[in-house]
């Protein structure tokens, strides 16, 4: 089908049959109806080749194919080069080049390629659309792309595969209407449906099963006679500015324009990345009658991020002086926006729809006083948009007005539609609920009771892994249904107050952060996918895996085991997108206990061994000071003891006699006598009379001695100088004692008050005394 | 007319040289014997100039041109001869391109930018040489993928060799809508089909059909 018409424009024939089908509103999204938004882009027709020898060109020349994307055929090659500029073709070409490569030398048969099916495009056939480029940050993160067109998704009714959920596909953000087209003689049970974007018809506040159809269809009728507007811009303009005169001030004002369900006017707004474009689109024309671009340095180049986000996820504001001046132009941007509102106040109040595309985080104070986000007309814009510029609000304006066409089968429809009755109308039984309204089908909630019955169980620490699997294996069916069950989310824990969904939203999750390791192995088996992260989107990206919120290394060695065991089923696990390393035997992982357990038991010996050694050196420590303090004491016992024997010495010295004197002093030559003897090898004198030996120091003896020869040199003076005449005239001092030799000018050998002139006097002397 | 020449006894002239419809460049070689068959063959129309690029004389890899332009970046993947294929009207490029990049290359060469991998090969300036009005693709292309790229080039392809069997078909060959010249090693069946697929000398593609079917079956028989 390839009608191009827009909302405004639709032919009155089609016009007449309309109505809203709920049928197809339900339908699966790879029913999706065909866009004709390709035609909005241009592609240069080449056609230098086209001549006629060309005809029978045996060298191929044919065939607009696309066999990445699994062989699509195109009518024209204008088609299929719109094609390969599209995201879909595009990721699947990059997927294809990792496939490629890690199938490297697999032959095609067993590892066939499978393309990305085009459903998890919303804009399949708008060539670069989500386009952004590195440098221009997009603060679009996946979530609010899909927030944009926060519908819930109409159906899941067909088991999509796992992988293949997308985030939201554009039937989703699609209301269809079925007509009848009178002209063209449509066989039995085949109808031809046009899309139209929801939010331009279903107002944000009504939820997408309560749409009011008729109010819809209304407006959709009422857009086909579009009123020209009450006042040219011109006089609107001239409004505003005596207003403003008469105000005196350029305050922003708005003006209660009553009834604008149907003006000819729609705005398109967009802001991102410090990016900011607007404009006022007359739908009689679908042209801009007012536009404003402008852009101001917010995003942080390279990084990425708004820096107000930056600073929230820091926790504290970056001093850098582009982080302030970052700062400065976010606030300045707002400012601008509020400034342009104002501007605007007039204009925008007689739209009668307001489409913004702007950050969940901005919406607030987004208008300033010019609008509120609440206003019914204000509605988020649903087509992707890229970094907002005048060109790019006019595609997506363009987008936004097309029509979809498509022919249906309603006969072929009708049985696929019958499951998912069944599964809607089996859930309330149970629990009495309104899901058989809703067009997205809720999971069953016994099979959720169920769900948060066994995490319970499993925060239990009474409960052993065995019982839990036992409750698991009697359970075994519920537990198949409840993952088995198309309606249920990848994470379909919600959290509740013992359980944090965010870390732990499977049941995969929970028991490998709570260590049940036994539980793993059954929970796998029974389907579980160990690939579901705990991040948004569910898989491939950040958030972490079961294998990544394990408990501790029994529970990681857990997954290898697994792994090592199941890694060559067929329909396995994708271990890698599990993050699971690799594989890990169970006798591997025995010995890898055994030798664990033996590097344990030798760090405990070695310790234990450290230890003795450390207590015995302490004991022979210990020992060794007791000794030294026992020597020590000994020493001053002795030293006590010396000089108490010294003390009594000296005494007895101060109080000897005469007699007792010389008695000693000579016993005290003969010694050193004996001594000089021994040396000499002289033969001995005869030993004198006993004098009394007493046990002496040495170091005594000499003090001993010392003292003595003292005590004699002073009884020696005393005589002395008693006998001042005198009497030894023979023994003059200056002659030898000896030989009477004149000592003048010599060193005189002085033994007791002898004085010699040689040593060998001296002898002859000592000879004499019988020394 | 499809000539074969030698740059240094190196048979690899694509590197050594860059041939679009209105310019020829030519490395800086020891003799001019290179230069000398440009010259000869080209010197009437287009200017064959003597250079070096980023002080190297390969080239050919470094650049990517028609006759629109020249282009030479200086970024990663700065070897634009081995990640761009390009005729006047369509360019093949790396997947892993830069959308600057993609963009340079669509506003300076005035073409339309696909990007496309040659048998599986991101290098698709490597693997295959294109002209207005064909192209010689990389011996392993299957045939869906021919079909598929002819379609988006909109002009006829035949998988082949060049230098007597080498599947870099991007260094071996340089060509223009009405020349073309190959290393020495180029058997005349080879150099047969370059003539026939680039349509020189008056040649048509159904050639390699037709007139050369006896010889290009010899070799597999």
């Amino acid at each position: 089908m390839k009608s191009t018409f827009t909302v405004f424009h639709l032919p009155p024939a089609v016009l007449d049959g309309l109505f809203l089908s709920d049928k197809l509103n339900a339908v699966s999204k790879a029913e999706k109806p065909q866009q004709t938004a390709s035609t909005h882009y241009s592609t240069p027709q080449v056609d230098h080749a086209q001549d006629a020898s060309m005809k029978d060109l045996s060298a191929r020349i044919a065939s607009a194919t696309c066999h990445t994307c699994g062989g699509v055929a195109f009518a024209d090659a204008l088609e299929q080069r719109a094609h390969f500029k599209t995201d879909w073709h595009r990721a699947n070409m990059a997927r294809k080049l990792e496939w490629r490569q890690t199938h490297a030398h697999a032959s095609e048969e067993d590892h066939p390629w499978q393309p990305v099916a085009k459903d998890m495009f919303a804009d399949a056939d708008t060539p670069g659309s989500s386009e952004s480029s590195s440098e221009d940050e997009s603060i679009w993160s996946e979530s609010d792309i899909s927030a944009v067109g926060d519908e819930p998704k109409s159906s899941t009714k067909t088991k999509q595969p796992a992988v293949a959920r997308p985030a939201a596909s554009s039937s989703d953000e699609h209301v269809l209407v079925e007509g009848k087209e009178t002209e063209t003689q449509a066989p039995e049970g085949i109808a031809t449906v046009y899309g139209v974007h929801r939010r331009i018809l279903v107002p944000k506040t009504q939820h997408n099963v309560h749409i009011d159809r008729d109010q819809a269809l209304h407006d959709l009728m009422a857009m086909q006679h579009l009123p020209p507007p009450k006042k040219t811009m011109l006089e609107l303009k001239m409004e505003k500015l005596a207003l403003s005169q008469k105000s005196g001030a350029s305050k922003p004002t708005v003006v209660p324009v009553p009834d604008l369900s149907h003006t000819s006017l729609w705005a398109v707004l967009s802001v991102n990345g410090g990016y900011f474009a607007g404009a006022i689109f007359d739908n009689r024309t679908g042209t801009v009658i007012e536009h404003k671009t402008f852009q101001r340095y917010t995003t942080r180049r390279k990084q990425g991020g708004s820096q107000s986000r930056q600073d929230n996820a820091m926790g504290r504001p970056a001093k850098s002086a582009g982080a302030q001046i970052r700062r400065y132009n976010e606030r300045m941007l707002l400012e601008d926006i509020h400034a342009l509102m104002g501007q605007w106040s007039l204009l925008l109040g007689a739209c009668s729809r307001v489409f913004v595309r702007v950050a969940r985080g901005n919406r607030k104070g987004f208008f300033g006083s010019a609008l509120s986000w609440d206003d019914p007309r204000v509605r988020s814009l649903p087509v992707p948009m890229a970094r907002p510029s005048l060109a790019e609000l006019e595609r997506a304006y363009t987008e936004l007005i097309a029509v979809k066409v498509k022919t249906v089968d309603m006969a072929r429809l009708a049985p696929r539609q019958d499951p998912a009755d069944d599964a809607n109308q089996a859930a309330p039984e149970v629990s009495g609920s309104e899901s058989d309204h809703t067009l997205d089908p809720e999971p069953r909630p016994d099979l959720m009771a169920f769900l948060y019955h066994f995490a319970n169980m499993m925060f239990d620490e009474s409960q052993s892994d065995d019982t839990l699997v036992a409750y698991l294996a009697e359970h075994q069916a519920q537990l198949l249904d409840a993952l088995g069950d198309p309606a249920m989310d990848l994470r379909y824990l919600e959290s509740t107050d013992k359980l944090e969904a965010h870390k732990t939203p499977t049941l995969l999750h929970l028991a490998a952060s709570l260590g049940r390791c036994g539980l793993i192995p059954f929970l796998i088996d029974n389907g579980e996918d160990p690939t579901v992260t705990n991040g948004r989107p569910p898989l491939f990206a950040g958030g972490k895996t079961a294998y990544e919120v394990s408990k501790d290394k029994r529970t990681r060695d857990t997954f290898r085991v697994y792994r090592s065991e199941h890694e060559s089923d067929i329909d396995g696990v994708a271990w890698y997108k599990a993050r699971v390393p690799e594989p890990l035997t169970r006798e591997k992982m025995k010995e890898n206990d055994e030798k664990a357990k033996e590097k344990r038991r030798k760090e405990r010996e070695r310790r234990k061994t450290r230890e003795k050694e450390k207590k015995e050196k302490k004991e022979r420590a210990l020992a060794a000071e007791q000794l030294d303090q026992k020597a020590m004491d000994d020493a001053l016992e002795l030293a006590e003891k010396r000089k108490q024997e010294e003390r009594t010495w000296r005494d007895n010295i101060h109080s000897m006699s005469e007699s007792e004197l010389r008695t000693r002093m000579l016993s005290m030559a003969y010694a050193s006598a004996n001594k000089t003897w021994e040396k000499s090898g002289k033969k001995q004198p005869p030993k004198q009379s006993a004098v009394p030996v007493r046990p002496v120091s040495p170091t005594t003896q000499r003090a001993i001695d010392r003292e003595l020869r003292f005590k004699a040199f002073e009884r020696r003076q005393q005589q002395q100088q008693q006998q001042s005449v005198p009497t030894s005239s023979t023994r003059s001092t200056d002659s030898c004692t000896h030989c009477g030799k004149s000592l003048h000018g010599l060193v005189p050998f002085e033994q007791f008050d002898w004085r010699c002139c040689s040593i060998d006097c001296l002898h002859s002397r000592q000879a004499e005394f019988g020394i | 007319m499809a000539v074969r020449a030698q740059f240094e006894n190196n048979n690899d002239i694509g590197v050594f040289s860059k041939l679009t419809n209105s310019y020829c460049l030519v490395a800086l070689g020891g003799s001019e014997n290179f230069y000398s068959v440009f010259e000869s063959e080209l010197s009437d129309v287009l200017p064959v100039i003597h250079t070096t690029i980023a002080g190297t004389r390969i080239i050919g890899r470094l650049t990517a041109g028609n006759r629109r332009g020249l282009l030479r970046v200086e970024e990663r993947l700065s070897a634009l001869g081995n990640v761009i294929a390009c005729n006047d009207y369509v360019a093949l490029v790396h997947p892993d391109l830069d959308r600057e990049t993609e963009e340079i290359i669509a506003d300076v060469l005035g073409v339309e930018v696909f990007r496309q991998t040659v048998a599986d090969n991101v290098l698709v300036g490597s693997y295959c040489a294109i002209s207005n009005q064909g192209g010689l693709v990389h011996p392993r292309t299957s045939v869906q993928d021919q079909d598929e790229l002819s379609s988006l080039l909109q002009v006829p392809l035949v998988a082949g060799t060049v230098n007597r069997g080498s599947d870099v078909i991007g260094a071996g060959l340089v060509v223009n809508d009405w020349t073309a010249f190959a290393g020495m090693d180029t058997t005349s069946t080879e150099l047969s089909v370059v003539e026939s697929i680039f349509k020189l000398q008056d040649s048509q593609p159904t050639a390699i059909v037709n007139e050369m079917r006896d010889s290009l079956i010899d070799h597999y028989s």
